[in-house]
């Protein structure tokens, strides 16, 4: 039977042809969105195939991603074209993930992942979801397409099971697929909520596929964990650096790049890191330790002056800058100083002293809080 | 997708793996999945089977080797990374 006899009898509507329902990038990126496709998924079947030139093709889809013009399949979509995925384990925590026209919006830290595996499923992601682009792309040639096809099939279907056993192992029936995963000592639901997440993403939605000109799904996840450090930063000294302006952006600085750091080594044992960018890195950290050092004690000096300073006009302004000044340089340090522990220890521990490293945070905070109210 | 539409989409999908050449375990990895699958996936599932009689035998293929990992991300993450250069490897070919 031919392949065309088949599509005829099949009579797949023309909209819901493909992964994400049938949108052509390379057409509406013309503008021409409503031409119908002659026969999807096979139209190089007859023809001799065209050689594609895999970059102008991921250009063009990037572009339309970027355009806004993307469909992205999703279970829930809100009026603005984002989409959340959210994943929960037994114990309530999960994993949050937000598409939005362009790509990942947001990310989520993994649960129970060390880092190198967060590297890991980012990676997969971004791979599933450059195969799920091939799947769904109606000008590439036939075999990659079909290829392509299958494994996203594939995807789809592991996803699926995955997400089945992380609902049965919630509910308490278990079933034959949890065999599989018997044995295993780790944290066995915080690999399956991850990959449940991320194995749908790839082969569902497809939409940072074209992402490859951008930062990889990996950056994304080292600037969620910028934001969260600068998150933490500010908090800890927003007052200060209202009023101390360039200091608490030098701490941030110093802060994520302590951060970082544990990232970077993710990155480079997933071999994700040229030579070159780990020097960059390298040198980064070590100019954001020298500035946080030379910024430590010129606020010591501040801080000294302000207080004699106090002696002659006491409640002076100065010294209340001055001791906020410092406690986000305490912070900062603090920052630094786990950073470099957890750099120290294997992937399996870092998630541990990660912990570790926010309940230290904490205290700090409060440390500074009861500081303040004493004064 | 109406409800109609969806459960004979369903239909459709467990028929081919019914009547493919697939082992009893195989076939009902898939079927006892195939419900549960988004409407533009099973589509796309249908069409695929009926495109290539092997279709089947190749998404098995697939979902055994990453489900034969056993949940190791390290595996999995290897698995992934080899089909997509094999897919890259198929579009630079032609």
């Amino acid at each position: 039977m031919s392949k065309e006899k088949i599509h005829d009898e099949v009579n797949i509507p023309e909209e819901s042809q493909g992964v994400d329902g049938g949108v052509n990038f390379l057409q509406q990126q013309e503008g021409e969105g409503n031409v119908p496709a002659e026969h999807p998924g096979s139209s190089n079947v007859d023809a001799e195939p065209e050689k594609v030139d895999l970059d102008q093709l991921v250009t063009e889809i990037s572009r339309t991603i970027d355009k806004g013009e993307a469909n992205i399949p999703t279970t829930e979509q809100d009026a603005s074209g984002t989409s959340v995925f959210e994943y929960k384990n037994a114990t309530g925590r999960g994993h949050v993930v937000e598409i939005g026209p362009s790509g990942i919006e947001r990310m989520e830290v993994f649960d129970g992942l060390s880092l190198v595996e967060q590297g890991q499923v980012a990676e997969s992601v971004y791979d599933m979801g450059v195969v799920a682009e091939v799947a769904r792309n109606e000008e590439v040639p036939q075999e990659a397409k079909s290829r392509a096809r299958q494994i996203t099939l594939a995807n789809e279907f592991f996803a699926n099971t995955v997400i089945a056993e992380n609902q049965r192992q919630a509910s308490g029936p278990r079933n034959p697929f949890m065999r599989l995963f018997e044995g295993k000592r780790r944290a066995v639901k915080g690999v399956l909520t991850a990959l449940a997440a991320f194995a749908a993403m790839g082969s569902a939605s497809a939409a940072f596929a074209g992402e490859r000109n951008k930062p990889s799904v990996l950056d994304r996840v080292v600037a969620q964990i910028e934001t969260g450090v600068e998150r933490g930063a500010v908090r800890g000294g927003q007052r200060a650096g209202r009023q101390a302006g360039g200091v608490i952006d030098r701490t941030i600085e110093g802060a994520a790049g302590v951060i970082l750091g544990p990232m970077d080594q993710a990155r480079r044992e997933a071999g994700l890191l040229t030579p070159q960018e780990i020097r960059q890195h390298q040198n980064a950290e070590r100019r954001a330790r020298q500035m946080m050092e030379r910024e430590m004690q010129k606020q010591q000096r501040m801080e000294e002056r302000a207080v004699r300073q106090e002696m002659r006009d006491p409640g002076a302004q100065a010294l209340v800058e001055a001791r906020e000044n410092r406690q986000a340089l305490e912070l900062g340090q603090l920052d630094e100083e786990w950073g470099e522990k957890i750099r120290s220890v294997s992937p399996e521990e870092q998630t541990d002293l990660t912990i570790q490293w926010y309940r230290a945070r904490e205290d700090m905070l409060r440390k500074h809080q009861q500081e303040d109210r004493r004064r | 997708m109406a409800d109609t539409e969806r459960t004979a989409l369903v239909e459709k999908a467990i028929t081919i793996v019914e009547e493919s050449h697939l082992s009893q375990a195989d076939k009902k990895l898939l079927i006892g999945r195939i419900p549960f699958v988004a409407d533009a996936m099973l589509q796309m599932f249908v069409q695929v089977c009926q495109e290539d009689p092997f279709g089947a035998d190749a998404i098995v293929k697939s979902l055994k080797t990453k489900l034969n990992a056993q949940g190791n991300l390290k595996k999995i993450h290897e698995i992934v990374k080899q089909e997509r250069r094999d897919v890259e490897e198929l579009l630079t070919t032609g």
